[in-house]
């Protein structure tokens, strides 16, 4: 034909404009949205036209990593299909926008299970790539990208390419951000599960001490850990250490039991629980969610899918942050510095009386990625309510805190970060690192077709080799 | 101090002058980052250079408007986006009591209403599919009645206003608001030669219009305009073409 197929799409029509936030919605920007239907149509585009690009998969990232103001927004999410499953090797090939739940009921319904998960079953395969998440089982089983056979990308130039984790480019473009590559598509490693249920044990512990007590003690056995930290305490919560199940039980591997049906938040709902996050109240649940755990420790059953994602039974629990919004900081420190840069987090929001409304710890070993995020050491994720009344103090202390972990060796993570400086990124990742994905950028991107607010903010996008003329 | 949203991006059609300038002023000085377009560009220079990162001025007749929807998708990405887009342009040219211009008339609805629905439009159709968005017209209490002194001036504002209307009751359920200001006889370049009394400033105009933008509906900006239009707007036809108002 000679002429593009596409050329009767106007992208940059005002009807396109979406107005995209990033989750929790303290980030957000207007961006031309693009659904394409297939591989093929996004080398063209990319290969055809011009301006920047930014990727985008559920939106899920607390920040600005799937927003470019004005750019095109590559919206993932219709090419959500299960390519090829091989039942043998439990090998699992899914498009860039098939969503976590979509795999993981999939997968109960074979008898397996994902072998890394985030939070929440909304996030897709391309931004669990793009992200390189972890789960609670991160210190034994790494992270999402330890557990892919291949993915398949479509580079800035509109070639197509299969990398596999021995291939140079695979690890700078899982943990990449969205930036360099496209990512259309993932085999993933499946693992093998007899029940679709978990057993958890949950302590109530009653300090900094004995939290990390607790995860060593588990480390060995359990097959996920996480912790539960009283954003009003010095390092007491709960604890909780969960097990699969490893005898026949046929009838959880139903999706059906896994995943109930999400509720939506009342616009009532939303107004009253609102006062849940007022200091007091939050306060008075914190000290109550504590104090049920030490009457009622001990060990109970719940659904992989219950366990793994808990929130995701309300569709939009997030909304009680408004008319605010939700910030989080996630860091990651090195076993030795952890406890001290935790207690002394709690310790700077107690006193500036801007409690976090939740607070998680979580064990870790190293990732593999060009842009690392985490370290043998402990995480620590802070919910914080943000709004108009209090953004300016807010921002200043988690930059303080942010400052805090930087200085004792901590890294960012960066699906999660709104804050960081260019500055606070590069002693974040390295200057070394920032040095290589640079250098792979510049191969594979270097006009820097693929955008975001994010690779912008945090210095990633610079160095291009070369200027547009 | 007023309080209303902290706009990001906002684009001012009609911002050499008048309430438009100053509302260019105002909202740059709260952060907002403000395209400013008008035809006469050395006036929009002085508030470019005092904000330097956050006013873009842009020379523009309103009434050249072949490539419109090009500029303005060019002016979103310049801002970075838009939250809000203000009419301000607007004309009123003497006119006689005896005069029949149509020239001067044709001119008078291409500037306030023809060009202002090109603006309007564009604006509503980006908003309606970003779910969001400001749209904010300046009226006149001039459009509330067809008088004896300025007849194009006066149907142009009323056109101004339906129109306006019309596109808030389509919008409202997406999100956007559509603010139609009227304010009354004001002490601006335009007005000069009518030469008004106890006419409301340009920047407390500015300041009122501000405070309303991000709401749906019309607005006059004193409560004595608010009673004295209500009550022009019910005399009877017979009874008001009597009078010589």
């Amino acid at each position: 034909m000679g002429v593009s197929s596409l050329e009767h799409i106007a992208w940059r029509d005002a009807r396109r404009v979406r107005s995209l936030n990033g989750f929790g919605g303290y980030a957000s920007a207007d961006a031309f949205v693009w659904q394409p239907g297939a591989v093929e149509e996004i080398c063209e585009v990319v290969s055809t036209t011009e301006g920047p690009i930014v990727l985008r998969g559920a939106g899920r990232s607390y920040n600005d990593a799937a927003l470019m103001p004005e750019a095109r927004a590559l919206d993932l999410t219709t090419m959500n299909r299960i390519l090829d499953w091989d039942p043998n090797t439990g090998m699992l090939l899914a498009e860039a926008g098939t969503s976590l739940r979509r795999i993981a009921e999939f997968a109960l319904a074979q008898g397996f299970w994902l072998p890394v998960v985030s939070g929440t079953a909304r996030t897709t395969v391309g931004g669990a790539v793009a992200s390189n998440i972890h789960g609670k089982n991160n210190w034994k089983d790494g992270t999402f990208a330890d557990h892919l056979a291949w993915i398949d990308v479509v580079w800035p130039s509109g070639e197509r390419e299969r990398l596999s984790p021995e291939s140079a480019d695979y690890w700078s473009v899982v943990g990449g951000l969205g930036l360099g590559a496209i990512t259309v598509g993932a085999a993933v490693r499946l693992r093998r599960v007899r029940s679709g249920r978990v057993r958890v044990v949950r302590l109530a512990v009653d300090g900094w001490r004995d939290q990390f007590d607790s995860f060593q003690e588990f480390a060995e056995s359990a097959d996920y850990m996480v912790s539960w930290v009283d954003g009003f305490g010095n390092g007491r919560g709960v604890f909780e250490a969960a097990w699969h199940v490893h005898s026949d039980d046929l009838a959880s591997l139903d999706p059906a039991l896994q995943f109930a049906q999400p509720r939506t938040l009342s616009h009532l709902a939303q107004r009253q629980l609102k006062f849940a996050l007022a200091r007091p109240f939050a306060r008075a649940l914190a000290a109550a969610r504590y104090g049920a755990s030490r009457l009622r420790g001990g060990s109970s059953y719940k659904t992989l899918a219950e366990y793994h994602f808990p929130l995701d039974a309300w569709t939009n629990w997030e909304t009680i942050y408004r008319p605010g919004a939700l910030l989080q900081l996630q860091m990651a420190l090195p076993a030795a510095a952890a406890k001290g840069v935790f207690a002394g987090w709690l310790a700077r929001a107690q006193a500036e009386r801007m409690e976090p409304t939740l607070v998680v710890l979580k064990r870790h070993r190293p990732d593999q990625a060009t842009l690392p995020y985490l370290l043998d050491g402990y995480s620590l994720a802070l919910d914080f309510r943000v709004g108009s009344w209090n953004q300016g103090a807010l921002t200043a202390m988690l930059r303080t805190m942010m400052a805090e972990g930087l200085e004792a060796g901590g890294r960012l993570y960066f699906a999660k970060d709104a804050l960081a400086t260019a500055d606070m990124a590069e002693r974040s990742l390295g200057a070394s690192a920032v040095e290589k994905f640079r250098e792979f950028l510049n191969r594979r991107d270097p006009h820097r077709r693929l955008q975001s607010a994010l690779g912008h903010r945090s210095g990633l996008l610079n160095g291009r080799a070369v200027s547009d003329v | 101090m007023a309080t209303h949203p902290n706009y990001r991006y906002a684009i001012v059609v009609g911002a050499s002058s008048g309430v438009g300038e100053e509302i260019v002023r105002q909202l740059a000085a709260r952060g907002t980052r403000v395209a400013a377009l008008a035809r006469r560009k050395p006036r929009l220079e002085a508030l470019a250079e005092r904000y330097p990162t956050r006013v873009i001025p842009i020379e523009h007749d309103v009434q050249c408007r072949e490539d419109l929807p090009a500029l303005f998708t060019d002016l979103c990405g310049k801002l970075g986006g838009l939250d809000l887009l203000i009419y301000a342009a607007g004309i009123m040219p003497e006119v006689g009591p005896d005069e029949y211009d149509f020239a001067k008339d044709e001119q008078t609805f291409d500037v306030n209403t023809v060009a202002a629905v090109a603006w309007l439009d564009l604006a509503a159709q980006r908003f309606s599919g970003a779910r969001a968005g400001h749209i904010v017209v300046i009226g006149s209490v001039a459009g509330d009645r067809g008088r004896m002194g300025q007849p194009a001036y006066n149907a142009s504002k009323a056109a101004l206003a339906a129109f306006a209307e019309a596109l808030r009751n389509r919008l409202d359920r997406q999100g956007v608001t559509v603010c139609t200001i009227k304010p009354g006889p004001l002490a601006t370049e335009m007005t000069a030669h009518l030469g008004f009394r106890n006419a409301m400033s340009a920047s407390l105009a500015a300041e009122r219009t501000l405070e309303r933008a991000h709401r749906s509906g019309e607005f006059y900006l004193m409560t004595r305009h608010r009673i004295l239009f209500w009550v022009i707007r019910h005399i009877p036809s017979w009874v008001f073409r009597r009078l010589n108002i």
